[in-house]
């Protein structure tokens, strides 16, 4: 039962007073302080009951709260009213009215209530009492807030530049809903198509140029591999021998002019920090762009992937789409948002004539009809009249003849 | 309750006035006598007995079956009759 583990410290005034009546102790005088209360409780109520201690809790546990219960039953009907209501708050049930009729049924409840919860406490474990407390929902966002957190630390180590700081910050600053939209196609689809671009259009300044103006932040994240690439050529030996052997095998590297070239570490410039390129010599300068149209190559093969130098993708993670309450309709920006029926609804609607245009077609054609009508010279005769006078004249005709 | 009976159409129909407890379904003659000599003469005393336990149903069974013996039947007719009069005419 969870009424014994706790401090009575913790307990109210009045539940001490109502516990330390069950335990048919002599209450303190009225205007006595609450730790005289507690005093008396712990003297009297946890003396008979047993110490809890974590170890002894099993054994303990059945046999003290039988001995409570009986306490408890026998002391049922000696509680007021006020009493009674406010041990079955403590069970969660809000009583009505405690009269003359429904007391006993109070009591029963009560009762009852204290068996089932005896019963439960005796297989309850250590500290599964607090489980309803924790909510799935803030652990999921708490871990995704630490992915976040990881995976812009770890590209923040392996880039270590401001550039890749400031992109990692404004992606776990916007990790959630409407911009992360705007920035996994960065991070991917842009700066492949970019490079593809870049080698198709290599000999012509204009389109180097075009791509410059288009290089706003989607680019930035290109230019952070490129810049780990440089770090790395910059660092590692065998990066020359590598590299020459890319050059070899690679059939689009002959065409680079240096001057293209140039213009590209203009873009350099303006998509990265000036420190990165304050930290690279010339000669990386040179040897990054002349390992620049290789990669490029490699890309141009494989389109659909991002190239990183070493090989391993040290990417965002990706979120399942329209999972963990994320709406769909953000993550996938090509989805339609109304459904097919809804759609061919509106096709069909596009094609017909508006409505206005219908009803004033009709009123004029009525008002047509009318003038017609109303211009005749003589009115219609009805046809069933002219159908009677037919039959009368037969008649006539008819008994003339006789 | 999937079928209503016809005492607790008429029951449900109208106001209770000063109708005996035997006017509420569930509740026969066996019943009827039983509640009346606790004390609970009329629909009206049951009615006040169902509010005062909060039209809480398993309080209310409870006291019925305490108080007249009613089996489960009769103690969900009497409530049903009751909850249902109360949702129209409260």
């Amino acid at each position: 039962m969870p009424v014994f583990v706790e401090d009575p410290a913790l307990f109210s005034k009045e539940r001490l007073k109502s516990e330390l009546m069950a335990h048919n102790v002599d209450l303190p005088p009225p205007e006595s302080k609450k730790h005289a209360y507690v005093e008396l409780y712990l003297k009297h109520v946890r003396t008979n009951t047993t110490d809890f201690s974590s170890d002894e809790e099993e054994d303990h546990l059945g046999g003290s709260a039988e001995k409570e219960e009986k306490a408890k039953m026998v002391d049922l009907g000696l509680l007021t009213d006020d009493q009674l209501k406010a041990k079955l708050l403590q069970y969660g049930v809000k009583a009505g009215p405690i009269v003359a009729s429904t007391r006993a049924l109070y009591e029963k409840k009560l009762k009852r209530l204290m068996d089932s919860s005896a019963q439960a406490s005796q297989h309850r474990v250590n500290g599964t009492r607090d489980a309803g407390l924790y909510s799935d929902n803030e652990e999921e966002d708490g871990r995704e807030e630490d992915e976040d957190k990881e995976s812009s630390e770890s590209e923040q180590l392996r880039s270590d530049t401001i550039a890749r700081t400031e992109t990692s910050k404004t992606a776990s600053r916007t990790g959630t809903v409407s911009q992360s939209r705007d920035f996994y196609p960065r991070c991917f689809l842009p700066s492949a198509g970019f490079i593809s671009g870049k080698i198709q259009h290599k000999s012509s300044d204009a389109t180097q140029n075009e791509s410059l103006s288009q290089s706003g932040s989607p680019y930035r994240s290109f230019s952070i591999t490129q810049m780990v690439e440089e770090i790395e050529t910059r660092f590692s030996p065998q990066s020359k021998q590598t590299e020459i052997e890319r050059r070899s095998g690679s059939r689009s590297k002959q065409t680079v002019d240096s001057r293209v070239l140039r213009d590209f570490m203009r873009l350099d410039k303006d998509t990265m920090t000036g420190r990165s390129l304050c930290l690279t010599s010339p000669s990386s300068h040179q040897k990054l762009t002349v390992t620049e149209p290789v990669t490029d190559v490699l890309s141009e093969m494989f389109p659909d992937t991002a190239r990183t130098p070493t090989g391993i993708y040290a990417t965002k993670r990706r979120p399942i789409k329209g999972a963990a309450g994320r709406p769909v309709q953000f993550k996938y920006p090509e989805m339609p948002l109304l459904s097919p029926t809804s759609l061919e609804r509106q096709e069909i609607q596009q094609r017909l004539v508006p409505l206005w245009v219908q009803i004033v077609v009709f009123l004029l054609v009525v008002c047509m009809l009318y003038l017609i009508y109303a211009s005749m010279e003589e009115p219609l005769s009805n046809t069933f009249t002219d159908l009677l006078e037919d039959l009368q004249e037969a008649a006539l005709i008819f008994t003339s003849e006789d | 309750m999937s079928s209503t009976s016809q005492k607790h159409k008429d029951f449900v129909a109208e106001p209770m006035g000063e109708k005996t407890v035997m006017a509420l379904a569930g509740i026969g003659e066996v019943l009827g006598k039983r509640l009346e000599e606790k004390g609970f003469d009329k629909a009206y005393v049951v009615l006040g007995q169902f509010l005062v336990l909060r039209k809480d149903e398993e309080l209310f069974r409870e006291w019925l079956k305490d108080t007249c013996g009613a089996n489960t039947k009769q103690q969900g007719d009497c409530y049903s009759c009751l909850r249902e009069w109360c949702d129209s005419f409260l």
